[in-house]
């Protein structure tokens, strides 16, 4: 990619991220939708522990895993399935259109969720914090980034190739997406550690970058975190390396795959499906 | 005469609305499809919660809590799917599918429409419920022991319940008029709301005293309550704030909440939907 | 001069909905070659249903044809839509574009920035447009607040907020009042006239009017078929063989192929008023066709004649000769009073 061409791919990013970030300004309610409301879930597994009398690391655990719900929901509805309210609008059309590259429009959606997305990891962590009483014992800050950063960028990739679906199908890919809530809550430990899984269930959920990225956070972030590790951490990031290029090389061969499917058959713009 | 058009004219609108939102459920996958789709989420919101007592307490948990929360569990689902499929309406008729202003327009009963929308659902929760009692019966040491005598009582406080939440969705609809679009984000956070306040995974007395208070007010914590004491045949649970709380009072309470929810959730909507109509915003569309 | 488009024998059908041909497919386009000249408005000529948008679609790559080729720009829509897409753009009449929570200004930088323009270049190009289609007052208007007319003259800019080399116009002006409408079209034919690079317009339309006042050249397309080409002065020409009278009677139920079949009527097409209760009916005469076989025809027939007029012959009359009917379905248009 050229100079040139990164620039403009940089000022279509910027331009989708724009539309979100303003979003929530002019629509406050979406904050409360965006920020409050997703937490009580949370607040709710971590009391299941509490009602247990469980060590407050548990909480702890509930808590990380709430806190990459949110980027786990902004993956899914605020990226993934955007496109399907892209179509309907007429906005799909405009993309297509567009000699942006369809990644640079996913990219912007995901980086204009990324503002509430963030203030709801760092409120998340607040509640641990505050309500629950739970104690970070980070082993390393570094790595602790480093993994955070390659799950991001793996469950983004993901997301991508999730997205190219909606190029093609509509409320059926919709609803298939709901699939990915609960389930992968359940795979991947969202809530308690994927050790207690076993291995086979655990290797199938770990495909899911989130399952190796929670369990080598909480590793190094939690004392107990060691003891109900899943693989060690240095395995786990080098999955989540290995991951995140099979999907991003996935994701831009099925959004253009998809595209052209969708030209094919005359569904790139079909509404109301 | 004139009773009968009438009743027949209203069923229409019911039988109507209630095929539409089938359709709109169900008719984008074949049925194995969406059969899967349909128990695949309950099941899973099922197995977190065995994951997570099996991580916690270890093999030997105590088949008390298993009891407590399958019956919250399985009771929620109602809640979820009913609730969540009436407060969809407004939005899928205003943002997706634009027909609202039609549907706003014409002279049918907006509370029959609603009720013909969310049966669908109410189907989807069912069959939903049937799939995790199945499992529940593989997977955990459940206890039911519910007499014959107690299931007029069930029965009762159950229809009651689903009554309640439908105005509680007729609520939702009526903030969903006013606000801005927040599509899924609408369903997890009436998840989040009912799963803190109402006891639906662990008990309302593991909750700071303030909330308490707060809890036992929703009509869905006592519905909740009445169907594990019925279902277990028990005279309490282990959530000692409803302790000192007869059966039968908690029946009267639950009616007495549902009664008020509607005449409150008819009032607002009424409210809501002139205030929208003020603003000009009954058919706007907000994506961003 | 260079060719902006170029199509050969360009086909696409769809599996399912509407009428099915045999094998199930509806053809919408069938075996289309047209070139078209770069610095023109190019007219897609024909009723609901017959091809237009389906073409429009293949030349904007967002749909592939079934058969046969398409260059834009000479780069084929097929492999090479990367080349294509930064030199086009398209307006669909009657359809929104946007987020309702930007305002009219924003949304048409947020299309802009997707054109890799500067921020500074785009505002200005906005500011010019808004000003030429008045809706300067709306820039700060968020666009969930607009009527639809005014959502209409905001996706209509943004069609030339990227200074496209090619761009195209599908109906652009459904849903405009007449004014409005006026003001698109003169807006079109000043874009092109007026450019310092060649810009050419494919503009599709079942107005008449509009296929007549703006196309350098039009094709009729009917069906999935292109019936004619030519620039609309010729069409006009090549149906002067013959005179062109408009006659109203009262109304009556008649056999219109009684009437196509007087000998020396080229062709026939009617309309019917129920309110004033009369049908109007349109006769294209051959060379030496006489008027006095038709009146004659009329009176056996029992239909009493209130008007005979002797007419101008106009696209209108091409069209009806080329498709055998009238634009709108034998309806008179209100469209032709835009």
């Amino acid at each position: 990619m050229s100079t040139d061409e990164l620039i403009k791919n940089l000022r279509g990013i910027w331009a989708r991220a724009y539309v979100r970030i303003i979003g929530v300004n002019r629509e406050p309610s979406w904050l409360i939708f965006e920020l409050f409301f997703p937490l009580l879930p949370i607040c709710a597994f971590a009391f299941v522990y509490k009602s247990m009398n469980a060590p407050s690391d548990y909480l702890g655990f509930v808590i990380l895993g709430g806190a990459m719900t949110a980027i786990w929901m902004n993956v899914l509805w605020g990226m993934a399935a955007q496109f399907f309210w892209e179509r309907e609008s007429g906005n799909l059309t405009l993309y297509m259109l567009c000699p942006m590259p369809t990644m640079a429009v996913l990219i912007g959606m995901a980086i204009g969720s990324g503002f509430s997305t963030f203030f709801r990891v760092i409120i998340t962590f607040m509640i641990g914090k505050f309500i629950f009483g739970i104690t970070l014992h980070i082993a390393s800050y570094w790595w602790l980034f480093v993994t955070f950063m390659l799950t991001i960028a793996a469950v983004f990739s993901l997301g991508m190739m999730m997205a190219s679906f909606f190029l093609l199908y509509g409320r059926d890919a919709w609803n298939i997406l709901t699939v990915f809530m609960e389930p992968v809550f359940f795979l991947s430990g969202f809530y308690f550690p994927v050790k207690t899984l076993g291995y086979p269930l655990g290797a199938i959920a770990s495909l899911i970058p989130i399952t190796l990225g929670l369990d080598a956070m909480r590793q190094l972030a939690f004392k107990l975190g060691p003891a109900t590790a899943f693989l060690p951490v240095g395995v786990e990031i080098t999955i989540l390396i290995i991951l995140t290029i099979i999907y991003l090389i996935g994701a831009k061969y099925l959004l253009n795959k998809l595209e052209y499917l969708g030209r094919r058959e005359g569904r790139l713009t079909l509404r109301w499906q | 005469m004139a009773i009968t058009a009438t009743l027949k004219r209203l069923y229409k609108i019911v039988k109507s609305s209630a095929w539409l939102g089938w359709q709109l459920e169900s008719n984008w996958a074949d049925p194995l499809i969406f059969a899967i789709i349909t128990i695949i989420r309950p099941l899973a919101q099922l197995f977190i919660i065995i994951f997570m007592f099996r991580f916690a307490l270890g093999p030997g948990a105590s088949p008390d809590f298993f009891n407590f929360f399958f019956i919250g569990n399985v009771i929620y689902l109602y809640v979820y799917n009913v609730l969540f499929g009436i407060s969809q309406v407004i939005f899928e008729d205003r943002e997706h599918y634009e027909v609202i202003k039609y549907i706003y327009i014409s002279p049918v009963n907006w509370y029959l429409y609603f009720i013909g929308r969310g049966f669908a659902r109410l189907i989807v929760a069912t069959v939903s419920c049937i799939v995790s009692i199945i499992a529940g019966a593989l997977f955990l040491p459940l206890k039911f022991n519910m007499t014959a005598a107690a299931f007029p009582a069930f029965a009762f406080s159950f229809i009651l319940g689903l009554i309640s939440i439908f105005f509680m969705g007729i609520i939702m609809c009526a903030l969903t008029l006013v606000m801005a679009r927040h599509g899924n984000m609408m369903s997890e956070s009436i998840s989040g709301i009912f799963f803190i306040s109402c006891g639906v995974i662990f008990p309302i007395s593991s909750l700071p005293l303030w909330l308490q208070g707060v809890s036992t007010a929703i009509p869905i914590s006592g519905w909740l309550e009445i169907s594990r004491r019925l279902i277990l045949n028990a005279p309490t649970t282990i959530d000692s704030v409803w302790h000192g709380v007869s059966t039968a009072d908690l029946i009267y309470r639950l009616g007495f909440s549902t009664a008020v929810l509607c005449v409150f959730s008819v009032i607002f909507f009424h409210f809501m939907s002139m205030l929208a109509r003020s603003k000009g915003i009954i058919d706007r569309t907000t994506s961003y | 001069m260079s060719i902006a488009i170029k199509t050969t024998e360009l086909s696409r059908s769809f599996t399912g909905g509407g009428e099915k041909e045999a094998g199930g497919l509806f053809q919408a386009l069938s075996d289309v070659n047209i070139e078209i000249p770069e610095g023109m408005i190019y007219g897609l000529l024909g009723p609901n249903g017959a091809g237009k948008t389906t073409l429009i679609k293949i030349l904007s790559t967002l749909l592939l044809p079934t058969s046969g080729e398409a260059f834009v720009n000479g780069y084929n829509v097929d492999n090479q839509y990367d080349k294509i897409r930064p030199i086009i753009n398209m307006v669909s009449g009657g359809e929104n574009c946007g987020y309702g929570i930007l305002t009219v200004a924003e949304n048409l930088w947020m299309f802009a920035q997707f054109y890799g323009i500067p921020t500074k270049t785009a505002m200005e190009r906005i500011k010019t447009l808004l000003e030429i289609m008045n809706l300067t007052d709306k820039a700060d208007v968020k666009i969930n607040k607009l009527s639809t007319g005014m959502r209409q003259k905001m996706n209509f800019i943004r069609g030339f907020v990227t200074e496209p080399k090619i761009l195209f116009l599908d109906e652009p002006t459904l849903g405009l009042d007449v004014n409005a409408a006026r003001e698109t079209r003169k807006f079109v034919m000043d874009w092109v006239k007026n450019a310092v690079e060649p810009k050419t317009v494919i503009l599709t339309t079942h107005y008449m009017k509009e296929a007549d006042e703006m196309c350098h050249k039009l094709a009729i397309i009917d069906s999935g078929k292109i019936l004619a080409i030519d620039t609309p002065a010729n069409l006009k020409k090549q149906e002067a063989g013959g005179a062109s009278y408009n006659i109203t009677v009262g109304y009556k139920e008649f056999d219109a192929n009684s009437l196509r079949a007087i000998p020396g009527v080229a062709s026939f097409a009617h309309s019917v008023s129920d309110e004033d209760a009369i049908i109007e009916m349109i006769f294209n005469l051959e060379a030496g066709g006489a008027l006095a076989k038709i009146i004659e025809k009329l009176s056996s027939e029992g239909l009493s004649i209130l008007n005979i007029h002797k007419k101008e012959f106009s696209l209108e009359d091409a069209f009806i000769k080329l498709v055998g009917r009238r634009l709108n379905g034998g309806e008179a248009g209100a469209n032709e009073h835009r």
